[in-house]
């Protein structure tokens, strides 16, 4: 037999916990990049599904880490091996975990805080208001100005000749007002009729119509920024194109424009950003912080619950081994040498293990042995006392017969006395042969117990009934409850009850009280019938008590050593225990218990 | 009722779905509740014609937020569903399209006017403040084609309103969990609408 350790399903439940690291992880990098970039994605529907996994995840985990939790309790309370240990390992590992963790939410946490004061400090906020100030001072002034040439009184006459020579205009103006960029010019029709400029100034006439007489607007061509401003111009009445305007003066559309400088409306837009970014900060910056915390924690929550699942599995596969250990070193314990421990190789609990199956095999031989040199030992010893047993009747055979044939061959007148003498002793040194080996027979071929329901009390009265003649004796069965039941062998219990009450008359010569009581107890989970068979002897001498029970020990005189251990090999082929109580001068009890329904085998006591 | 053909009758969404969605949007939601919205949804042969306004919403503040360089945002939700069989009548309507004409407003200091720039990056400009009140808080006729509601002989529509007064910039929009500068949702409304004899595909 061999304990194994479930390392496969450890392995895959780690593969497992890891492949679930990598995708929390996954997950988190994706949920905070959509997260800190626009929540908004939070109501669509991939966005839902974001959330239910972020929300159901660490409720998964920390689910699995409760069962584990409480699984682990009830291990300690029903006293596992290995929970203690495991426990602790559990322990030492969330211990790391947090050293590793909280200081650094701490440590992020404050340096987020203190970076985000010391970048959008007030300071910055002026400077990026005063840059702004000084855009807006800038395109204020720019504005001003062209709309100031576009209102002015004077323009009319600098756009005198327009109508036939918008050249020279355009020539006029820029000497005057270099930061006029374009001049874009539409005859009473609307048709462009000049343009002078950049030609990405240059408007559709759709766009030119839309404009407001003398209002400045900005607009953004081919990323290029300027002003516009719309002007009209009156044509004098005696030009010819007049008259397709009856009763009015031809006006002429002029449209001014003037360039920003280039890049003013990235650096505009970047500003007005910027400024909102920092305005938010500073306005929500206690919010945001707290914002960061709890976007930690509902991030890092998750992930320390996922190494404590980790460190569940890591401590599962360290104690393993210890486990096992323990395991085989109990089952060794009740004598099964059979057990064997895997491990895989190449670590220092796999040489501890290959030395632990070495030491058993090594005990396992070691024992055989053991077992097999007290087999030989006891049967020596039975041979040695077996041969003592019967050598000694045959010496006083031999006397016998010697005597009787020296008075025959002398022809003794008492040859007749002497010979019946010498028979007598021989025929009953013979019968006690007899019946020292009728019982030695008994003793080694003892059948296997048939057992069935007995009524005990009438079992003990047969008994009892044939010492009964024996009037010095009294055998009381008050002890015994009416209809009290056992689970035997009805032959064995009465051989079992005539060697006790044999042994306790012999223990009495002189006469004495044998007291017979019954009991049901209960042990752990199992019940048993418990006999008590007690006398008022001597008691058994200290020298004898630890060999009570062995084959062929007796103190008395004609005793063969077999009553005994005849009780006890029946109470052990009935799977009881049998043990005795002795106090010299007050008498010997012995105590017998039988299982009520199965049962280990006894255990010699 | 502002607008003739409009009918209004009390919410039928899948109490499952409107569990989810108040719980998975309960920070969002829970500020600003006081505002409204009346919607008018007029059939015609080419497309539902929808108009919304809403009210109540908290602008006292809005002005100055935005004079600080911040947006406002509204969002005008629209969803287009449609009975389900007999069998499947307790899982709740089916959504058929779901619309949200989006716009953010926001302070141009160049040109000292309010600019309102819609989800496709057309930009609306207004001098003041009235007008930009007026404009910002309704949306008028919006079109939703019949085509996209196929097949459909009643069709279910539902309004509502998002106001968030601050618009978050990427990189802080989580503050919008956080702060009691939240998003105010008016409740939604069910519009009833049979399609017009003839109309669409």
């Amino acid at each position: 037999m061999s304990l194994t350790g479930r390392t496969n399903a450890t392995f895959t439940g780690l593969l497992s916990l890891i492949l679930l690291y990598i995708v929390l992880i996954t997950l988190v990098l994706i949920f905070a990049g959509q997260v800190l970039g626009d929540l908004s994605f939070t109501r669509s529907s991939s966005g839902v599904a974001v959330i239910v996994v972020a929300v159901t995840f660490p409720l998964l985990l920390l689910g699995l880490t409760v069962v584990n939790l409480v699984r682990l309790i009830r291990q300690r309370a029903v006293g596992r091996p290995g929970a203690r240990f495991k426990s602790r390992l559990l322990l030492f590992f969330v211990v790391i975990v947090l050293l590793a963790s909280v200081p650094q939410a701490i440590l992020s946490v404050n340096f987020i805080r203190t970076a985000t004061r010391a970048w959008f400090s007030a300071d910055t906020g002026e400077a990026l208001r005063g840059a702004q100030e000084i855009t807006l001072s800038f395109f204020s002034r720019q504005q001003a100005e062209l709309e100031n040439f576009a209102n002015s009184r004077y323009l009319s006459g600098l756009l005198d000749g327009l109508e036939s020579q918008p050249a020279r205009v355009w020539e006029r103006i820029q000497g005057i007002n270099p930061g006029i960029d374009s001049m874009q010019v539409f005859n009473p029709l609307f048709d462009e009729v000049f343009f002078a400029g950049p030609p990405d100034l240059r408007l559709t006439t759709s766009q030119a119509g839309a404009a407001r007489d003398g209002r400045v607007i900005r607009e953004s061509a081919g990323g290029v920024s300027f002003l516009r401003v719309r002007a009209r111009y009156a044509a004098p009445v005696a030009q010819p194109q007049a008259l397709l305007v009856p009763g009015d003066q031809p006006e002429y559309t002029v449209i001014f424009s003037s360039r920003l400088p280039e890049g003013f409306d990235a650096i505009a837009g970047g500003l007005a950003d910027s400024l909102e970014f920092f305005v938010q900060l500073d306005r929500f910056q206690n919010n945001f912080v707290t914002a960061i915390a709890v976007f930690y924690a509902f991030f890092s929550v998750p992930l320390i619950l996922l190494s404590i699942l980790v460190s569940f599995f890591l401590s599962e596969e360290v104690i393993r081994p210890v486990v096992s250990l323990e395991e085989a070193t109990r089952r060794i314990a009740e004598g099964d040498f059979s057990i064997r421990i895997l491990s895989r190789r190449g670590d220092e609990l796999s040489l501890l293990v290959d030395s632990f199956n070495r030491m058993v095999s090594e005990l396992e031989r070691t024992r055989t042995k053991i077992i097999q040199t007290e087999k030989i030992a006891a049967w020596q010893e039975i041979a040695q006392r077996l041969a003592h047993e019967i050598k000694n009747p045959l010496t006083p055979i031999r006397l016998a017969a010697e005597r009787s044939l020296r008075k025959y061959e002398s022809g003794s007148p008492d040859f007749g006395a002497v010979f019946k003498s010498s028979v007598n002793a021989i025929v009953s040194e013979v019968d006690n042969l007899n019946a020292l080996l009728t019982e030695f027979r008994e003793f080694s071929r003892l059948p296997p117990p048939n057992i069935e329901r007995l009524e005990f009390l009438p079992l003990v009265t047969e008994v009892a009934a044939m010492y009964g003649q024996q009037s010095r004796y009294d055998i009381v069965t008050g002890g015994i409850p009416d209809e009290f039941v056992l689970e035997a062998d009805a032959v064995q219990m009465k051989q079992l009850l005539a060697n006790l009450f044999k042994n306790a008359m012999e223990a009495m010569p002189d006469g004495g009280e044998i007291q017979v009581a019954a009991d049901l107890v209960k042990k752990g989970e199992s019940t048993y019938c418990r006999i008590q068979v007690g006398d008022n002897g001597p008691g058994v001498q200290s020298e004898f008590q630890s060999s009570i029970f062995s084959p062929y020990v007796t103190t008395k005189r004609h005793g063969t050593g077999l009553g005994l251990a005849i009780v006890e090999r029946i109470v052990f082929d009935h799977h009881g225990q049998i043990w005795f109580e002795t106090q010299q001068g007050i008498g010997t009890t012995f105590y017998i218990d039988l299982p009520v329904t199965g049962g280990e085998p006894g255990e010699r006591r | 009722m502002p607008w003739p053909g409009c009918l209004r009758t009390g919410s039928r969404k899948s109490p499952a779905r409107t569990l989810i969605a108040a719980l998975l949007f309960l920070p969002a939601t829970t500020a600003g509740a006081q505002l409204h919205h009346q919607a008018a949804v007029v059939p015609t042969e080419s497309h539902l014609d929808i108009s919304i306004t809403a009210t109540g919403a908290d602008i006292d503040s809005l002005f100055d937020t935005l004079r600080e360089g911040m947006r406002a945002r509204i969002e005008y939700r629209i969803r287009v569903t449609a009975p389900r069989a007999r069998p499947f009548r307790w899982l709740g309507d089916r959504l058929v399209e779901e619309l949200r004409p989006t716009f953010d407003v926001r302070w141009d200091p160049y040109l000292s006017r309010y600019e309102v720039e819609d989800g496709s990056g057309e930009l609306r400009a207004y001098e003041d403040e009235a007008a930009l009140y007026a404009e910002f808080f309704s949306l008028s006729h919006y079109r939703v084609p019949w085509e996209a509601v196929a097949g459909e002989s009643l069709v279910i529509v539902e309004t509502s309103a998002r106001y968030t007064p601050i618009v978050f910039v990427p990189g802080l929009s989580i503050l919008s969990i956080f702060t009691q500068n939240r998003s105010a949702n008016s409740p939604w409304a069910r519009h009833v609408v049979d399609r017009v004899e003839g109309a669409g595909p």
